[in-house]
């Protein structure tokens, strides 16, 4: 029970949290037998959860790849520590032929991505750098759930103007 | 079927809101349309039912099918959503003639009372005579599918979800208006001749068609979108340009020129005609739902009605409490790793509250408590009456301030040992006065939980209320308060007729068991309705005298804030500065005094000068303490969402606490079957985000229910518009700066509580 309500909540509330779905084309490349395209949303990327797909894709045939391994490795461009590459899995995103990871990212600034695509004996390493912006006030993320209030207060105020005086 | 295919058709998606929104429509029309079954044979037959549904079906379908998620990859799939949009969903939808079945949906009050005032509103209507006058209709359709084509609206529409969803709104929104004069739904009336909608859709269809062979024929690619993002199943930009055209021309052309022969076919019959002017409008058929009873739900009221099913509850928690007690006593010394530091703290505070906003007082109707004063009464000492100078809520309101001091002051959730001597001398305190005294005395004078849930329950959704004036009014026995042979009566005191509200009602149900009418339930009605008519309740006169109700309701109230405040990052770092520089404030006497000033004195000062200014400025004649009384019990819907909005983060952080410390317990008593607990930082119930927005719904739900008990006092109390407004207006005002002091609380980070880190 506890699980269904939290699922739905879950699910209910999400479309003020991270979309985990495709977003904005940020790298497509053709390397080794792979055409790996690399979506980030929002669109303009921000400090703060950032959803992450990747399209995999046969370089002959364009055939989409559902059985690659993808993992990514996101650091800020200064550090030199490799940070341990994090899984991006099926089924996550909308699209179901996206394989989706949502990483936080906490800081603004440049940062350097790799993305590891696996299958079979094949592998490919593809590298880019993302600037992310700082990330909006979290204000600005609830500001719709902020004038709430003041609008169905406003409403009500019309209602009860229409109920009373002869606007009618 | 090959993998690919297989995960490109499993690319659905349940969008919540607009999921939720076609259900709500689907169950309002059905609602509607079973309501006026007497025009079932005339105005609305089945298909006219299964019309809307399809329309629905097929709306939802566009949102939540694989169209949209590869709407970004292909023009095509793109392009069938959006023809569902446009001239499948909005027909059939009108097709069911939906104005009336929605409203008849909608419950009495919902209709009459909200919507009724817009729906009669001259400027509402003048306006949607204009939106629906042929002419706007065409050209709003023609401009929305021109205008959302144009290759930068339409490039900006794919990158961003929130222009989407706003091209989406406008294709449907127009098409809906561009049907509307084509279909002409009942009870609308035809502002052009019906001669003119052959013509009208050939018009339509000419526009459609029109952008159809330019994305058939253009050898560019129009949107350079698609050019960007990866090609999918072998399909080249151009290619499905082309598709995409082709598939609008066709279908498109089908289905306007297909109506347009319809509609040319209907105007030459002659018994459509002849029919549509034989129908007549018949009186509406009034009935009256009863309000919702949980006692004659088929699961929950048989349960509650069974001679045992409250014994059965309360013997429930009565282990869960006598486990807690042993925990706490002999268990580990850690209060995220202890039944009594994590189950009442962070489990049963969260589980009351939800109850209370969901439902009523179900903590009370499980009240484990009570138990021993049953045993305590066999005894025969309960020959006393509770004393006279005690019959009121004073003692109550202080021992609630006394528990929230010491609740800081001695950290609860942080000592198992002290969770433990409290829940003994709980019990041993129930089994005393109630051992002493007839009635329910703990339960209505004593017990501060049983205070909080009181008052609280005053929002509850769920009343014990008699079900028909007429059945009480014939009855001369009075069992629901007297009792009889086979039953006790209320030992509260409430004489259910003229009971209002849950105030003291414990939802022990005695009186439903003792009544021999069988004419009390467990009702619904709307939440706050309570709080804002003053009539002389039973067993506890009129609100608006009873200084020491609005004092536990200013307790509440304010203790919401302060409680959660007290944890949030700033204001702890503000503490700690406050007690560095002046040691003697982090004494018990002077925390215990600060405790007083924050939860009743400076409550008090505030409302009362609120409500005292607002009376001087609406002149208003009743008595300053009445008017005090009646604004303190308008701001507990605030309060408790406050409440709500803590709790939850806590159940949220620590929610699967309660596993390895069950695990735990039971280990230590020998029960390996359990398992090894595993203490590690367990991850939130809510994403932050997501517990951070339905936090502040709670509150917005809080602070609008306030503000809308308090303008419905503030109008009992005058005659003028303007009056109400001057006496609200300041009370509104502290009432919205506790609001604003919420959601600042919210937006802080919070201590975790009762879960272990790392």
């Amino acid at each position: 029970m506890k699980t269904t309500l939290a699922l739905m909540l879950n699910v209910m509330l999400a479309p003020i949290g991270a979309h985990a779905d495709g977003g904005a084309v940020h790298l497509r490349e053709a390397s080794g037998p792979f055409v790996v395209t690399v979506f980030t949303a929002p669109e303009v990327p921000r400090a703060g959860p950032l959803d992450t797909s990747v399209l995999v894709q046969d370089r002959k045939t364009g055939a989409v790849i559902l059985d690659a391994t993808v993992n990514l490795e996101l650091q800020p461009i200064a550090e030199t520590d490799p940070p341990s590459p994090i899984r991006a899995t099926l089924g996550q995103a909308k699209n179901k032929l996206l394989q989706t990871v949502t990483i936080d990212v906490p800081a603004p600034g440049w940062w350097s991505a790799k993305i590891f695509v696996n299958r079979d004996r094949d592998a490919v390493v593809l590298a880019t750098k993302l600037l992310i912006m700082p990330a909006a006030p979290r204000l600005a993320a609830f500001w719709p759930l902020l004038i709430l209030p003041p609008f169905a207060v406003g409403l009500f105020a019309l209602h009860q103007t229409l109920r009373h005086s002869g606007l009618r | 079927m090959s993998p690919v295919a297989r995960a490109a058709l499993a690319s659905w998606s349940v969008p919540f809101w607009a999921t939720m929104g076609v259900l709500l429509g689907a169950t309002l029309y059905v609602r509607g349309w079973k309501g006026l079954a007497y025009l079932r044979s005339t105005l609305l037959p089945n298909w006219r039912l299964a019309c809307f549904l399809a329309g629905l079906a097929s709306l939802w379908l566009a949102i939540a099918s694989p169209l949209d998620a590869f709407g970004n990859f292909l023009l095509t799939a793109h392009m069938i959503q959006h023809l569902l949009m446009m001239l499948v969903a909005p027909p059939l939808i009108l097709l069911g003639s939906p104005q009336n079945p929605l409203l008849r949906g909608l419950p009495r009050w919902a209709a009459r009372d909200v919507l009724g005032p817009f729906l009669s509103w001259r400027f509402l209507k003048r306006f949607g005579r204009f939106v629906t006058h042929p002419a706007f209709c065409w050209f709003a359709a023609a401009v929305a599918l021109l205008g959302w084509h144009i290759p930068a609206a339409y490039d900006l529409a794919l990158i961003s979800p929130g222009w989407h969803d706003l091209e989406h709104a406008f294709l449907f929104g127009t098409s809906l208006l561009f049907w509307w004069p084509v279909v002409q739904p009942w009870p609308s009336t035809a502002r052009w001749h019906r001669w003119t909608i052959p013509v009208y859709l050939l018009c339509g269809d000419l526009v459609a068609t029109t952008l159809a062979a330019v994305l058939c024929f253009s050898e560019r690619l129009l949107y350079p979108v698609y050019a960007t993002v990866p090609r999918l199943f072998g399909i080249s930009e151009i290619s499905d340009q082309v598709t995409a055209g082709a598939i609008m021309w066709v279908f498109g052309s089908t289905v306007l020129l297909g109506a347009a022969v319809i509609v040319t076919v209907r105007l030459l019959d002659p018994s459509t005609v002849k029919g549509r002017q034989s129908v007549e409008v018949l009186k509406r058929r009034s009935s009256i739902r009863p309000a919702f009873d949980l006692l004659r739900t088929p699961v929950a009221g048989a349960l509650l009605r069974a001679r045992y099913g409250r014994r059965a509850l309360q013997v429930c928690l009565l282990v869960i409490a006598a486990a807690v007690i042993a925990d706490g006593f002999f268990g580990h010394p850690m209060a995220p790793m202890n039944l009594a530091g994590v189950l009442p703290w962070t489990y049963a505070r969260a589980f009351i509250v939800v109850a209370l906003l969901a439902s009523g007082n179900l903590f009370c109707m499980a009240c484990p408590f009570t138990l021993p004063r049953e045993l305590g009464r066999r005894l025969g000492l309960a020959t006393r009456n509770w004393p006279r100078a005690l019959h009121t809520k004073w003692f109550a309101v202080g021992l609630l301030v006394l528990f929230f001091w010491a609740y800081e002051k001695f950290g609860f959730w942080d000592s198992p040992k002290l969770t433990a001597w409290i829940l003994v001398g709980y019990f041993a305190a129930a089994f005393a006065v109630d051992s002493l005294f007839r009635g329910a005395s703990f339960c209505k004078y004593v017990c501060p939980i049983g205070q909080f849930n009181f008052v609280s329950s005053l929002v509850s959704p769920l009343e014990v209320r008699i079900r028909s004036r007429d059945v009480c009014a014939t009855c001369a026995t009075h069992d629901c308060v007297q009792g009889n042979q086979q039953q006790r009566g209320c030992e509260l005191d409430l004489f259910l007729p003229r009971k209002v509200g849950n105030m003291d009602c414990t939802f022990c149900l005695d009186c439903v068991k003792a009544c021999p009418h069988d004419n009390i339930g467990i009702l619904a009605l709307p939440p706050g309705s309570d709080l804002v008519n003053d009539p002389i309740r039973s067993s506890l006169g009129r609100f608006s005298r009873r200084l020491d109700i609005a004092a536990l309701a200013l307790v509440l109230v304010f203790s919401a804030f302060v409680s959660a405040a007290i944890m949030v990052a700033p204001v702890a770092a503000w503490r700690e500065r406050l007690s560095e520089r002046f040691p003697a404030i982090s004494t018990g006497p002077a925390t215990c005094f600060m405790f007083l000033i924050a939860l009743v004195l400076a409550p008090a000062l505030v409302m009362s000068t609120a409500t005292a200014t607002g009376r001087a400025w609406a002149h208003v004649a009743k008595p300053s303490h009445e008017l005090f009384c009646r604004f303190s019990m308008a701001s507990l819907p605030l309060g408790l969402a406050m409440w709500g909005a803590h709790v939850v983060f806590h159940l949220s952080s620590a929610w699967r606490t309660a596993w390895p410390v069950l695990q735990r317990a039971a280990g230590d008593l020998g029960a390996g079957w359990f398992g090894t607990p595993r203490w590690t930082a367990s991850s939130p119930l809510f994403a932050a985000d997501v517990l951070l927005a339905g936090q502040l719904l709670l509150l917005d739900a809080g602070i609008l229910l306030s503000l809308y008990v308090g303008w419905r006092i503030a109008r009992n109390d005058t005659n003028r518009h303007q009056d109400s407004l001057r006496l609200l207006l300041p009370w509104a005002t502290v009432v919205t700066a506790l609001f604003a002091a919420g959601v600042w609380i919210v937006f802080q980070p919070m201590q975790m509580r009762g879960m272990v880190h790392g």
